[in-house]
C-alpha cells in the first residue's frame, strides 16, 4: 500500500569529481528507479566547499533534469570534512545517553565543542552499569552552513544531509539483505572510497581512504599510452581487470570474452592485470587493516562477506582476487540489478549501475511530505 | 539496538523550515477555503441574480396588482352603492304616484266633458314608455277640442293623440224631459 505522508526525494552523491542523482518512486509494481542523473566536473581545488563555483550550476542543472521530479534532497556530508570515531562510555546517573556523549566527545573533536554538529548513527550497550559504545559524527556547524548555502544556491531544498556508511547500509538493506553478521562494505570511488566493517546493531569501523578507480585509469592511459579517454580505460578495467588471476592455469575460452586469438587475448590479460595489481594490493592493505581493527574491536567477529560498490564493480574479477587475498567471500554489488527501473529509463544501461548505489541509498530515505 | 538514522542539519534550520513548511500550508489551505468560498457566493450571486430579478420584479408587480385589486374593489363597492342608488331612484322614477295625473286631470278636464274610462299602461313589462287612455264623453266638440288643447298644452302628457271620435244622440234620464242630447264619444291616448 503507498504512503501518502512521506514521499520519495532525490539522492545526490556529490563526489569530487562526480554527481551521481537518483530519484524512486513507488508503483503498483513496487519501488521502481524514476530517474538516475550523472554528471562529471573538473575540481582542481581540495574538497568539495572550495568547488562552489562549478558546483552550484552543476547542481542546478541536475535538479531540473526533467528524469528527476522536485527539488527536495538528501545529500551525503563530504567525508574530508567529517570526524567519525568510536566511543565507548558510560552514561552517569543525573545524565542523559547524548550529555554523556558530549562530554566524553570533547575529548576526540579537534575543534571546539561549541562549534560541533554531533550525531551519533549507531549506539549499542556493552554491558551493565550503563555502558554504552557509539559510533560519533561530528562535523563543524560552519561546514555544514556551507554546505547547505551551496545547495540552496543551487536551488536545492536539503532535507537530510546523510552519513555515507548509514546511506550503504540501507542500500544494502534494501537491495541485498539483512545484516545478521559483521559484514564489510565498501563503496569504491573515483579518487575516494569508503570501507566499513558493520553489524546489525552498530559500526564496528568506518574508514574513508585515499584510492579509487581514477588511479586505475590513470595508470592504464599512462602504460598503454591512451590519449585521455576515460571510456577506453574502463572497457579495459570491465572486459579484462583482474581476470588473469584467476586464469593463469585455466584455458582462456572459460572466460566468455574476448573468445579470439587466445594468446594475444593472454597477453592482455597479463597486461592489464599487471598495471592495475599494485593499486589493488593498496586496497587489499587497506581492507587488512580495517579487518585488523574490526576484529580488534569484535574478537569473535565472523564476517559474512565483503560488498564492493561503486565504480569498484567495473573492476572484472575483485571480487574472486579479494576472495583469494581475504579468504572472506566477495560480491560486486550493482543496485540496479535488485531495484527496477521505471518505464521512462529503458535506455540506462543497468551495468552502470555501481557508482549510483550512494545516491539509490540516499534517494531510499523517504522524507516527510509536509 | 538497530542503527540509527542521523540527519546532520543544524536543529534550527530544521525547526525553522518545518514552521514556514506548516505555515504555508496552512495558509494555502486557507487561501483555497477563502476562494472556494467566494466562488461558492460569487456564482450564486451571479447564477441566481437573474432569478432574484425576476422575483423581485413579480413580486413589485404583485404589489401593484395588490393595489389595483384594492383599487378596483373600491370603485366595485362604489359602482354597487351606485347601482343600488340608480335602481333605488329607477323604482322611485318608475312607480310614479298617479294621483298626480288624476289631479292634473282632474284640472284640465272640464265641466262639459267626464270620463268614463282611464288605463294607466306602466310600460315595465313591455320595457316601453307609460301611456295613458282616456274613453269619455263630451257634450260637445267645442269642449272636446278644449280639453284636447289643455291636455296636449300640459307637460306631463306627451303625445297625445285622439284615437276615436264618436257622436251620440241620447235621453237625459234625470230631468224626465226625455228630449234628446247630443254626446260625442272619444279615445284619447298619450305617453306619460
Amino acid at each position: 500500500m503507498r504512503n501518502f505522508n512521506s514521499i520519495f526525494p532525490v539522492g545526490i552523491d556529490i563526489g569530487r569529481r562526480n554527481v551521481y542523482a537518483a530519484q524512486l518512486q513507488e508503483t503498483k509494481q513496487g519501488l521502481v528507479v524514476r530517474g538516475l542523473v550523472h554528471q562529471e566536473y573538473q575540481n582542481e581545488t581540495d574538497g568539495i566547499l572550495a568547488a562552489r563555483d562549478v558546483l552550484v550550476p552543476l547542481l542546478k542543472d541536475i535538479i531540473g533534469d526533467k528524469r528527476l521530479k522536485g527539488r527536495r534532497v538528501v545529500v551525503n556530508f563530504p567525508a574530508q570534512y567529517l570526524l567519525s570515531f568510536p566511543l565507548n562510555f558510560q552514561v552517569g546517573k543525573e545524565e542523559t545517553v547524548e550529555t554523556a556523549i558530549l562530554r566524553h566527545s570533547r575529548q576526540y573533536i579537534t575543534f571546539p565543542l561549541e562549534e560541533a554538529i554531533i550525531d551519533y548513527p549507531s549506539l549499542a550497550p556493552t554491558g551493565d552499569d550503563n555502558k554504552f559504545r557509539a559510533s560519533i559524527i561530528a562535523v563543524r556547524r560552519e561546514h555544514v552552513q556551507d554546505y547547505l548555502s551551496m545547495l540552496r544556491k543551487a536551488g536545492l531544498t536539503v532535507e537530510v544531509v546523510d552519513f555515507a556508511v548509514s546511506t550503504l547500509v540501507r542500500l544494502h538493506r534494501y537491495a541485498h539483505t539483512t545484516i545478521q553478521n559483521p559484514i564489510i562494505l565498501c563503496n569504491i570511488g573515483d579518487t575516494q572510497s569508503q570501507l566499513s566493517i558493520v553489524t546489525q546493531d552498530s559500526i564496528l569501523v568506518q574508514r574513508q581512504i585515499p584510492w579509487g578507480v581514477h588511479m586505475l585509469r590513470k595508470n592504464l592511459r599512462a602504460n598503454l599510452e591512451l590519449s585521455g579517454d576515460g571510456d577506453k580505460t574502463k572497457v579495459l578495467l570491465k572486459e579484462y581487470g583482474l581476470f588473469y588471476e584467476d586464469c593463469r592455469d585455466c584455458s582462456i575460452d572459460e572466460n566468455p570474452e574476448p573468445t579470439t586469438d587466445t594468446d594475444e587475448a593472454r597477453t592482455m590479460y597479463r597486461a592489464i592485470y599487471q598495471i592495475i595489481n599494485p593499486q589493488i594490493e593498496e586496497l587489499v592493505h587497506e581492507l587488512h587493516k580495517v579487518i585488523g581493527y574490526g576484529r580488534s574491536e569484535q574478537q569473535d567477529a565472523i564476517f559474512d562477506g565483503i560488498y564492493i560498490y561503486g565504480q569498484g564493480t567495473f573492476i572484472n574479477h575483485l571480487d574472486r582476487y579479494l576472495e583469494k587475498r581475504l579468504n572472506i567471500h566477495t560480491r560486486l554489488m550493482n543496485p540496479l540489478t535488485k531495484v527496477a527501473l521505471s518505464d521512462d529509463n529503458g535506455s540506462v544501461d543497468i551495468s552502470e549501475g555501481g557508482p549510483f548505489s550512494l545516491a539509490l541509498g540516499l534517494a531510499l530515505r523517504k522524507v516527510s511530505w509536509l | 539496538m538497530a542503527l540509527r538514522e542521523i540527519n546532520l542539519t543544524p536543529s534550527e534550520i530544521l525547526a525553522r523550515r518545518e514552521f514556514l513548511r506548516h505555515l504555508g500550508f496552512w495558509a494555502g489551505c486557507l487561501l483555497i477555503s477563502l476562494a472556494l468560498i467566494w466562488g461558492f457566493y460569487f456564482l450564486q450571486e451571479h447564477a441566481l441574480s437573474a432569478k432574484k430579478r425576476k422575483v423581485a420584479e413579480l413580486k413589485r408587480m404583485h404589489l401593484n396588482l395588490g393595489t389595483k385589486i384594492d383599487e378596483i374593489k373600491l370603485m366595485r363597492a362604489e359602482l354597487n352603492t351606485l347601482r343600488q342608488k340608480q335602481s333605488g331612484l329607477e323604482d322611485i322614477t318608475l312607480n310614479k304616484p298617479y294621483s298626480r295625473i288624476f289631479a292634473e286631470l282632474s284640472d284640465l278636464i272640464n265641466e262639459h266633458t267626464w270620463l268614463t274610462q282611464l288605463n294607466i299602461d306602466s310600460g315595465l313589462e313591455e320595457k316601453t314608455a307609460a301611456s295613458l287612455k282616456l274613453t269619455g264623453f263630451s257634450f260637445s266638440a267645442e269642449e272636446l277640442g278644449n280639453f284636447l288643447d289643455q291636455l296636449s298644452s300640459e307637460p306631463l302628457f306627451k303625445t297625445v293623440v285622439l284615437q276615436q271620435a264618436r257622436e251620440y244622440e241620447t235621453v237625459q234620464l234625470s230631468k224626465n224631459t226625455h228630449a234628446p242630447i247630443r254626446l260625442i264619444q272619444f279615445n284619447i291616448e298619450c305617453n306619460i
